[in-house]
């Protein structure tokens, strides 16, 4: 089940709000009993196959944690290491046994490789259970000897299956007492639909370009739907992953939790590093905390600095899939971050501004067609075509443009910080006016969004969400 | 309003519309009357799932039940037309799978690289599958000819916008690795669109709304169709010229299946012909083995009644028997997809019987069975542009390895 589909918005949601809302305030336990059999049901949905998954990795985490926040040094160790072993453990067997197997069979050995079907979130909920143990082990959070909060952390729907990953840090205090409000509600439900109309309005058109050209043999490709095909994929999984990390936030804030914010405008960044300040803040700032800065960081000699990097893009790579092309996206990436540190950065930081921004964006579109390439080879032949080595034109580039130029209008707009512009502009401006369309004007434009969300939901049958893949 | 009466009512608005929506689009849902089919979309709508531990378990029964609530939900006709005309009044090329041109609607054809060697190879495949089914007709004492017609794509190929497929190249080049193939078989091969062209390509024969080729269209493909045969075979078969017939628009509205993809919300106010010949000619009629109305149109009752392309011979029916009760003459079987149901108003009138089937839909018996067990005289096998190398349905590839052959 995604947010963005009717059994969602209408049956869902519809049911926990009536069973969530009807409890009074006091029973905060019942609250959360409800939250969490909800949150179940929810990826029950996904496939009743992998629910057991799902409590094994609560179960993986609670206990981790009890032994983590024991006195006894070695208690803590196997805490610590017992969790880490079996999560990932589980993580690796589901996500990439079959690669593994699909390479040692590439070598000419006897392995047989099995058929093993990717439980929805895996990397998710794994990541964020994991976080948990870390922290209690380091003695950033308190143990939480109540189960049903462990599970409640692990499994709390809008965040359960694509993110964003959540510290426990974040949301210890408000699974025990938080505070839902009319004003939450509101806050929640005007953010949850700018991310719906985000997904279905934005992410999905993108993602029919990307889609036609990405399915085209790029040996023959033209420089100008090459580029048409990459810039509608860079918005796609922009407008896709941050749709749904909006949901998540609003849906967090309806039931009063306060999730920190995955995505900052990534694409005015005028540096790779800044992209990856402002790009899937959690996943990059879990492997900061609990790879790259354990490793050292960066207060070590460069090459020591290269290898911490190395290992963090290696597996920030694999962790978006098993596959050799996220492997070489990761590559790519530490070449770009190394080479801004070392080489290139400061060299970089005295040219324009439009420079840097272009700089930046043209290098995010070139990873960007690695990591939608169905391999090596094709997102090299990709690369061709996309500094003019491939075919000729054949129109289809100005298809592409006239029959989405709403949606590329919508995409530049979205993808630049209007919003913020309007709310200073608005916020400068006295009288009434003014203060009352910054009252207004989100929550009108909230609901013109869900208008026509609606309407695709109802005419079209093109939803897949990217994320659901990691 | 102070600031925080009006954050306070902006709060309450927005939760009261949200919630609103969520229960009353979940009543609406509820509530609705179940539809099996789309008129519009001309398809069957999605059934509700059935429950099974298996599609719970991997997670399909919920996709299932997503795909039932969309094609479902609550007013989803009047949204879909509300998409279409914002879509149209955005003036997007394409719109619901349309090219929008100036005056004509054509199907919209995703970009394709042309390989040669791929359509030869088609080619040869189909040539082999249709020498088979052409011995079978000859053993059968019958002659068989495979005739294509232009579809509308390969009858305006000028009209599409500069940026977009009109499959021109691929068009010509499957119908001339075709035509080789047949010949270097010995099958009889009629392509209309040769002498569409040698006409001038005259507007009148396709139709700017619809897929298939209009009356005029279909009478002149009966008539090169039938040209030859008598040459070829040497049967005395009458053809109607002209002269012999009276081809009337009719008053109602037409809604062609490119209109209807738009959901008739632009109207190219294309009527729909009926041909009617001079000498009345009496006949019986069967379909699907039970008699029915000694007609080949499907008239409307009403003037102001919506016509579609189901005029002709009632759409694509499985199996109909028309018997002009005229034994000098020879027989027919036609089989094909709906360019048929056009080209058969007009084609009983040359023969004693005429067997039309539909092999998409026709479940009786194979295609090898039915000519054996009508032996017809001529067999006549219309393909579109679109589907003349097309092996599968009307293509007979399910017949090709059959040891009969």
């Amino acid at each position: 089940m995604v947010f963005s589909s009717l059994i969602f918005l209408l049956f869902f949601l519809t049911a926990l709000y009536v069973c969530y809302f009807i409890v009074p305030r006091r029973w905060r336990w019942l609250r959360n009993c409800v939250l969490l059999v909800f949150s179940l049901f929810f990826y029950r949905c996904g496939g009743a196959d992998y629910l057991p998954l799902l409590l094994a990795s609560i179960l993986i985490n609670y206990f981790g944690g009890l032994l983590a926040a024991s006195e006894r040094p070695a208690l803590r160790k196997l805490g610590l290491w017992g969790a880490a072993a079996l999560g990932l453990g589980l993580l690796g067997w589901f996500k990439y046994a079959g690669f593994a197997a699909e390479n040692l069979a590439a070598l000419g050995l006897p392995v047989e490789v099995p058929q093993i079907v990717l439980p929805i979130g895996i990397s998710f909920f794994t990541f964020q259970g994991l976080s948990y143990v870390i922290d209690v082990y380091r003695g950033d959070a308190r143990c939480q000897k109540n189960p049903l909060y462990v599970a409640l952390y692990v499994a709390l729907f809008p965040q359960l299956v694509a993110g964003p990953i959540v510290r426990y840090t974040t949301v210890e205090e408000e699974i025990v007492q938080r505070n839902e409000s009319l004003e939450e509600f509101s806050q929640g439900v005007v953010r949850f639909l700018f991310g719906l109309g985000k997904k279905m309005l934005l992410a999905n058109a993108m993602g029919e370009i990307a889609d036609g050209v990405f399915a085209q043999s790029p040996e023959t490709m033209a420089l100008s739907l090459a580029w048409i095909g990459a810039a509608a994929y860079t918005f796609q999984i922009y407008f896709d992953f941050s749709a749904y990390s909006d949901m998540a936030i609003g849906l967090g804030r309806m039931f009063g939790f306060h999730f920190l914010e995955n995505f900052n405008y990534p694409y005015i960044s005028k540096s790779i590093a800044e992209f990856w300040r402002r790009w899937h803040i959690s996943l990059a700032s879990w492997f900061r905390d609990y790879v790259y800065i354990p490793l050292g960081g960066s207060r070590c000699s460069v090459g020591r600095n290269v290898r911490n990097m190395a290992v963090v893009w290696l597996l920030t790579g694999l962790w978006h899939g098993a596959a050799w092309t996220y492997v070489a996206w990761g590559g790519m990436m530490l070449v770009l971050l190394a080479g801004e540190k070392y080489c290139w950065g400061r060299g970089l930081s005295r040219l324009p501004g439009p420079v840097q921004h272009l700089y930046t964006i043209v290098l995010v579109v070139f990873s960007m067609v690695m990591f939608r390439s169905s391999g090596i080879g094709y997102g090299l032949s990709y690369f061709r075509s996309m500094v003019g080595l491939g075919g000729r034109p054949d129109g289809q580039a100005v298809y592409y443009l006239l029959e989405y130029w709403p949606e590329w209008i919508a995409c530049v707009l979205a993808s630049l910080p209007v919003k913020v512009w309007a709310q200073r502009s608005l916020e400068r401006r006295e009288g009434p006016l003014p203060a009352l369309t910054l009252e207004w004007g989100p929550k009108i434009a909230a609901l013109g969004l869900l208008g026509l969300s609606y309407t695709k939901l109802a005419t079209g049958s093109f939803n897949p969400f990217i994320y659901f893949q990691f | 309003m102070k600031p925080k009466k009006t954050r306070r009512a902006s709060d309450l608005f927005i939760s009261f519309c949200f919630l609103a929506f969520l229960f009353v689009g979940m009543a609406a849902t509820l509530l609705r009357n179940s539809e099996e089919y789309s008129f519009f979309e001309n398809r069957m709508l999605a059934a509700m799932p059935k429950y099974t531990p298996e599609g719970d378990g991997n997670g399909s029964y919920v996709n299932q039940l997503e795909t039932y609530l969309s094609d479902h939900a609550a007013l989803r006709t009047t949204l879909l037309r509300l998409k279409t005309k914002a879509d149209l009044a955005l003036r997007r090329p394409v719109v619901n799978d349309v090219v929008v041109g100036d005056g004509i609607l054509l199907p919209y054809l995703p970009a394709e690289q042309t390989d040669e060697a791929d359509i030869a190879e088609q080619a040869v495949f189909m040539a082999d599958n249709l020498k088979g089914i052409s011995d079978l007709v000859s053993s059968c004492g019958g002659h068989y000819f495979y005739v294509h017609v232009p579809c509308q794509y390969a009858c305006y190929p000028d009209r599409y916008p500069w940026f977009l497929n009109n499959r021109e190249q691929i068009s010509q080049l499957s119908v001339d690795c075709l035509t080789r193939e047949l010949a270097a078989r010995g099958v009889n091969f009629v392509d209309v669109s040769i002498d569409y062209w040698a006409e001038g390509r005259p507007e009148k024969f396709g139709s700017i709304g619809d897929d298939h080729y209009s009356m005029y269209g279909a009478f002149f493909a009966y008539q090169r169709v039938l040209e030859q045969v008598v040459e070829r075979t040497g049967l005395d078969i009458p053809i109607l010229r002209d002269e012999d017939v009276n081809i009337q628009p009719l008053a109602n509205p037409y809604l062609g299946s490119r209109e209807r993809k738009l959901l008739g919300l632009i109207d190219l106010e294309e009527p729909l012909y009926v041909l009617h010949p001079w000498e009345w000619v009496p006949f019986t009629r069967i379909d699907g083995g039970e008699e029915s109305r000694s007609s080949v149109y499907a008239l409307p009752y009403n003037p102001w009644d919506q016509l579609t392309y189901n005029l002709y011979m009632g759409g694509d029916l499985t199996e109909s028997f028309i018997d002009t009760h005229r034994p000098e003459l020879p027989s027919v079987l036609i089989y094909g997809d709906s360019f048929t149901n056009a080209m058969e108003c007009v084609l009983y009138l040359s023969f004693d019987k005429m067997y039309s089937l539909d092999m998409r839909h026709y479940e009786g018996m194979s295609l090898t069975d039915y000519i054996q067990m009508v032996k017809p005289d001529v067999v006549l096998c219309v393909r579109d542009t679109y589907t003349l190398l097309d092996p599968s349905d009307n293509g007979g590839v399910a017949d090709a390895g059959d040891e009969s052959f």
